[in-house]
Parts: C-alpha cells; structure tokens; sequence
C-alpha cells in the first residue's frame, strides 16, 4: 500500500472514531427509546467500518471477518431481535426518565473521557498510532455507558447501555489484539445475541406484570 | 470421551424434559444424569490426578486436577439440587409449562457451568461464564412476581456489566500475550508468556478482569445485585450461584493470576488480597445486620469468596492447597444450608430471622437440621469448612504475608458469632404466640427435599471427620496444577 494511502485510512479511521465516541454521548442525551436504539445501531455500524479500516491497515482476514460478524449481529440482528422481543416497550413515545438531568450527565460523560486517556496513558508506551486512538475511545466509550446505565431508570435504554459497553471494549480490542482468535468474536456476538433475546423477553415479562418497564434499581437493597 | 460424556448429559436432560411426560418424571430422569455426572467427575478426578491433563481437543478442551476437582463440587451440588427441585416443584402452584422451563434452564445452565473447567481457551471461559448467568435468569425469576422479575433483572444486568467489563480486561491480557509472540490464547500458552509480559497493561488487564468476574462472584463493593437476587430466586437456585460464586470464579480467577504470576512488576496478588479481605471483611459485618436468614446465607457465600482469594495469593503451596480445599468444603456444604434453609421456609413460610422462632419445639428434626447445617457454614466442627478454615490459618500464620491471615482470622471469628447468634434465634426459643403457623407442617416437606438434604450432610460430616487418601492425593495434585515454581 502507498503512504497515500496508509494516511488516508487512518485519517478516515480517526473520523470514525470521533464519531463513535460521539454516539456513547448521544446514548446519555437521546430522549427517546427509538433513538436509542438507533444511535446504537449506528456506533456499531461506526465499529465495523472501523474494524474494515483496521483490517486494511493491518492486512488482517481475520479482521474483515470479525467485521461481518459484527455486520450481522450488531448491525442487522439485534434491531431486530429488539423489535421482536420488546416490541411495545420499543415504539413508546415517551421521554425516558433520568436520574441526574441530560446537561449535567454530558459534563460527567466528558470527565469519564478524561479519565479514560489518563488511565490509558501507562499502557500506550512503544504503540502505533491506531492505538492511541482506538484505546482511550474505547475505554472512555466504556466508562460513559456504565455510567449511562446507573442514571438510566428503564429496562431497555439500561440494555442498550450493556450492549454499547460491549461495542466499547470491542472497539479498544479490535485495534489492540487483531490477532484475537476468531472464536472469542464469536463466542461474543453469540453471546450478544442471547443477551438481548432474554433480557428482551424478561423486559416485557416485567412490562406486561407491573404496566411500566421501570425497575427501580436498588430500591430493596437496603436491610428494612 | 469422558469429557464430552459430561457435558453431554445435561443436554440429554434437557431434550428429555422438553418432551410431554410428566414434570416429576422429568425431574428424576434430570436427577440420575446429573448422578452419572458426578461418577464421570470422581473417574476424571481420578485420571487427571496424576498430574496429566485428561485431553479431548488439543488446547481447547481438556481437564487437569485443579478443574477435575471444581467439575467434581459442582457435580455434586447439582445432583442435591436436582433432588431438592423435584420435591420444590411437586409442591409448587406454579403451571406445569413454567415448571417444564425451570427444568429446561436448569439443566441449560448445568451444561455451561461443567464447561467452565473443561475449556482451555480464555475467551471460551469467559463465554462460558456469561451464559451461566444468561440460563439463570429465568430460574431467578421463577416465581414470576413483579419483585422477582425486577430481581432478575437487576441479577442479569449487573453480572452481564460485569462480564461486558471483563471482556475489556480480557482482551487486554491477550494484547499483552500477543505482543510476546504467542497467539493461542490458553492456560499454558499465558503462562509460557508470563515472563514476559508489560507489566503496565497486565495490571490494568487483571484490574478489569477482576472487577468483571467479581462483579458475577458479588464481591463487595459490587455485590448490588445479591440481596433481593438471593430473597427471590427458589432454594435450590441459591445454592448453585453459590457454587458457582464460590468455585467457578475463583478458579478462574486463581488461574489467571497464577499463570501470570511470574510476570516482572504484575501487582495481580495484591489486588486479590484486597478485594478477598474487604469481601471477607464487609460480608462478615452484612450477615451481623442481616434480618432474612436466605441472604444471612447469600453473604456468607462473598464472605467464603473473599476468603478463597485471599488465600489463594498469599503466595505459598500449602496456603493454595488450604485455599483449594476451602473451595471444596464451602460447595458442599452451602448447598446444605439452603436445603435446610428451604425446609425451614416450608415450614414457616416466612424468611424473616425475626418470624421463624422456637425451630426445635415445632419440629424436632427439622430445628436440628437447620442447626447443623448452620453451625456447619459457620466453621464449627466435626463439620468440613473447620479444618479446611483452620489450614488456612495455619498456612497463612507461617507465610511471610501474616497480616492478611490475621484479617482473616478476625473476619471468620465475626461471621462465626453473627451466624450462631442468628441461628440460636432461630432455633431455640419459644415459637412467639403472635404468629401462629404461617406455614405448613412438617408432614407437608416432600420427601425428595428430605432426601436431598441427607445427601448433602454425608459429604460435610465425613469429610469433617477424616480425610480419605484420595481426596489428600487430589488435592496435592490440584495445587500442583495451579501453583508455577512456589515454594
């Protein structure tokens, strides 16, 4: 490949993982369940052309079929699942509830950000450049939808919380270990897979029994 | 062969259940495969403690005797808990397609608990892990009350957050693995690798694995999902996440830190010291507080994980092996407690410590019973968790680490009065007049929670007793196994 056209990829591939980062924001600030959902639809579309790109630069198979496997279940299964298990839940229109208000969650979320290269910043000696984009992104990526599923008070914004951690990781993975063996990306979409359809199913056991899909975290924990 | 036998079984049952017999026919036929399970898992034990993998597929499926010994505690703790479900369902309201799934779930998350020790590959472990949690959330929510959905939502969503975090830290470890030139992500290969590995990603690495698994294992402070999980879930439910809180994790996790141990500058046995002693720690002063006797149970299972890693890093073979053996007599011995436990609710249908008062004057068998198994999770002897809680006293008294075993002999003395102090509540005393029989009577316990209880007492009270000089052999070997060049 031409230097051309090595700069021209990571450049593209910089951009892409802007814009990953900037969907875990919108996962805090979106009001919606449906676009929820869609903003995670579209950070994993986000992740498998980061994940094509990686596989350019680093002349990796095993990358582009990761890609796929992220392609279809990521991308084209898990809408879908969604939209099947939790169908009601799914097409609300309603404004999710919020333990601390959108302005003050975004400001945390970029605290998490920081954190997120500060943490990172040990590990990134003797590392190329796609790395020290991916790494911190992921991590921050991370941090933000742990952070998303404490403040979030309702079962499926919370599931797809889970699943943008797993996008996050992934996304610091990708970029760390390409060489990942093939079944461990497997054994993650499957996992993925069967994560939603249960939770799916159990989110609208919950809805059909108590009328809401709210579940008040830690409401019994404390010793009465 | 043997390998594929065991994990094969638990399918067999599930297909079985899955057909249109009766759910008590079901349930036994579930039951005896779960017994050939347990005599798969002795023959293996057996084979692999001459210190040679039993091998099926070459770095993917094998067992040595560390894992041999962990498949064996499980084994058992299913059969017990298959013979106490049948009885639970027989005596259940529940209709008959709910009872068919529990069954289904149940041998659904058998086939992925076994699997944990038969898989090499790290990543397979850790999907393995993660579906044991996935087929329990139904059996979590069993009784189908909105407080059991919402405790099996909060069950799934936090252990699935903390595997979601440990597949970060996993693939950091492979990335640290990978930069030294070995690609195969399996025991042997991380520790070939060890020496080399950068010393700033493993700790990061472990620190996140850590968190993931502990967060499944409820170690403190990430044990939010526990409370109202283990109030809701059926009796025999909480005495497999026991099992698998107390020995799947910590066995993976021991083996992660013992294969990079030999790492220059890896901090792996500090951190497990620390989360194992505030576990031991803070669980040992949550079952002081505690008012149900179901979670008094839940936290006496953290407080045995923290003890498990604890010792597990303190750092000498003959603390590993009392910590392996821990490992051993906890899985036998928690079952029993909430069989027991499930015996008493039958009996009074209350899990208030407060409400169930004067055991002994209402049933005789059934006080001394919860007395037993009682004393027995709290470390009195002749029962089994005594001498393996005072080995590791022993062990850690002659380590060069003393502090951490004298926590740990603070913290066991703790939860050793706290447990007793709730128990004599419960069983001696005059039942109180203003709550008359919430419950059944004793006549109305099916006879296979019985059963199962019995079978459960025979191992702690044996082994409690004497060692037989198999399970000494198997235990050395075992530690062989874990530990690298330690002393």
């Amino acid at each position: 490949m031409t230097p051309d056209k090595v700069a021209w990829i990571r450049e593209v591939s910089l951009l892409d993982a802007g814009c990953f980062l900037l969907c875990s924001f919108g996962l805090i600030a979106a009001a919606q369940v449906l676009g929820c959902m869609r903003i995670y639809v579209i950070q994993s579309l986000l992740l498998t052309i980061d994940c094509v790109l990686l596989a350019l630069d680093y002349h990796s198979w095993d990358l582009l079929a990761v890609a796929a496997i992220y392609l279809i279940a990521k991308v084209l299964l898990i809408p879908f699942l969604l939209r099947r298990t939790a169908r009601q839940a799914m097409i609300a229109r309603r404004e999710l509830q919020q333990v601390i208000n959108v302005p003050m969650s975004l400001l945390i979320a970029l605290a998490l950000t920081v954190l997120a290269y500060y943490l990172v910043g040990p590990m990134l000696v003797h590392t190329g450049v796609i790395i020290h984009v991916n790494l911190p992104i992921g991590f921050a990526s991370v941090l933000i939808a742990v952070y998303t599923i404490t403040v979030r008070r309702e079962a499926l914004p919370q599931m797809l919380g889970l699943l943008a951690i797993e996008n996050g990781a992934f996304f610091a993975g990708i970029a760390v270990a390409p060489t990942f063996p093939l079944v461990g990306e497997l054994a993650a979409a499957f996992d993925i897979l069967i994560i939603v359809m249960i939770l799916g199913v159990l989110s609208t056991q919950i809805h059909h029994l108590s009328g809401s899909t709210e579940v008040g975290m830690l409401s019994e924990l404390t010793e009465d | 062969m043997l390998i594929w036998l065991i994990l094969i079984l638990p399918l067999l049952a599930l297909v079985i259940a899955a057909m249109p017999i009766s759910i008590a026919l079901a349930g036994w036929i579930s039951v005896l495969t779960a017994l050939l399970d347990v005599v798969i898992a002795v023959i293996l034990a057996g084979e692999a403690s001459h210190g040679r993998a039993v091998v099926a597929v070459a770095h993917w499926v094998g067992i040595d005797s560390f894992g041999s010994l962990i498949l064996l505690v499980e084994t058992v703790g299913a059969l017990t808990a298959l013979i106490f479900s049948t009885g639970f369902l027989s005596n259940h309201a529940a209709p008959t397609g709910r009872k068919r799934r529990y069954l289904l779930w149940f041998n659904l998350f058998l086939f992925a608990l076994y699997a944990v020790p038969l898989l090499r590959e790290i990543a397979l472990i850790w999907l393995a892990l993660t579906l044991t949690t996935l087929f329990s959330v139904f059996l979590v929510s069993f009784e189908h009350t909105p407080a059991a959905l919402e405790a099996a939502w909060k069950y799934a969503l936090l252990t699935i957050l903390g595997a979601a975090i440990a597949i970060l830290g996993i693939l950091l470890l492979y990335w640290a693995q990978s930069r030294v030139g070995l690609t195969l992500f399996t025991w042997s290969q991380l520790k070939a690798s060890a020496p080399q590995l950068s010393p700033a990603i493993l700790n990061v690495a472990f620190l996140l694995i850590l968190i993931g698994f502990g967060t499944k294992a409820a170690l403190i402070p990430f044990h939010a999902w526990l409370p109202d999980t283990y109030s809701r879930a059926p009796f025999p439910i909480c005495a497999m996440l026991s099992i698998l809180e107390s020995a799947a994790i910590p066995y993976v996790l021991l083996r992660i830190a013992a294969a990079v141990e030999p790492a220059p500058g890896a901090r792996v046995d500090q951190w497990l010291i620390l989360f194992g002693l505030v576990s031991a720690g803070g669980a040992s002063l949550l079952i002081l507080q505690t008012h149900e006797y179901k979670r008094l149970f839940a936290y006496s299972t953290i407080e045995n994980a923290g003890i498990i890693l604890t010792a597990g890093a303190m750092g000498s073979r003959a603390i590993e092996r009392a910590a392996i053996w821990q490992i051993i007599s906890h899985s036998l011995t928690k079952p029993l407690v909430f069989y027991a436990a499930g015996v008493v609710f039958f009996l009074t249908g209350s899990l208030r410590i407060s409400e169930v008062r004067g055991l002994l004057s209402r049933s005789v068998w059934i006080g001394a019973a919860m007395m037993g198994a009682g004393l027995a999770i709290a470390g009195a002897p002749p029962f089994d968790i005594f001498p393996s809680e005072l080995a590791i006293l022993k062990a850690g008294m002659a380590s060069p680490k003393l502090w951490p075993a004298a926590l740990l002999a603070c913290f066991m003395i703790i939860s050793f009065c706290a447990i007793t102090y709730h128990l004599f509540r419960m069983v001696l005393g005059k039942p109180g007049a203003e709550e008359p029989s919430l419950g059944g009577s004793p006549a109305a316990i099916p006879r296979s929670c019985i059963i199962a209880l019995v079978v459960a007492a025979l191992p702690v009270v044996v082994l409690g007793l004497y060692i037989p000089a198999p399970l000494a052999h198997w235990l050395a070997a075992a530690t062989a196994s874990l530990g690298g060049g330690r002393p």
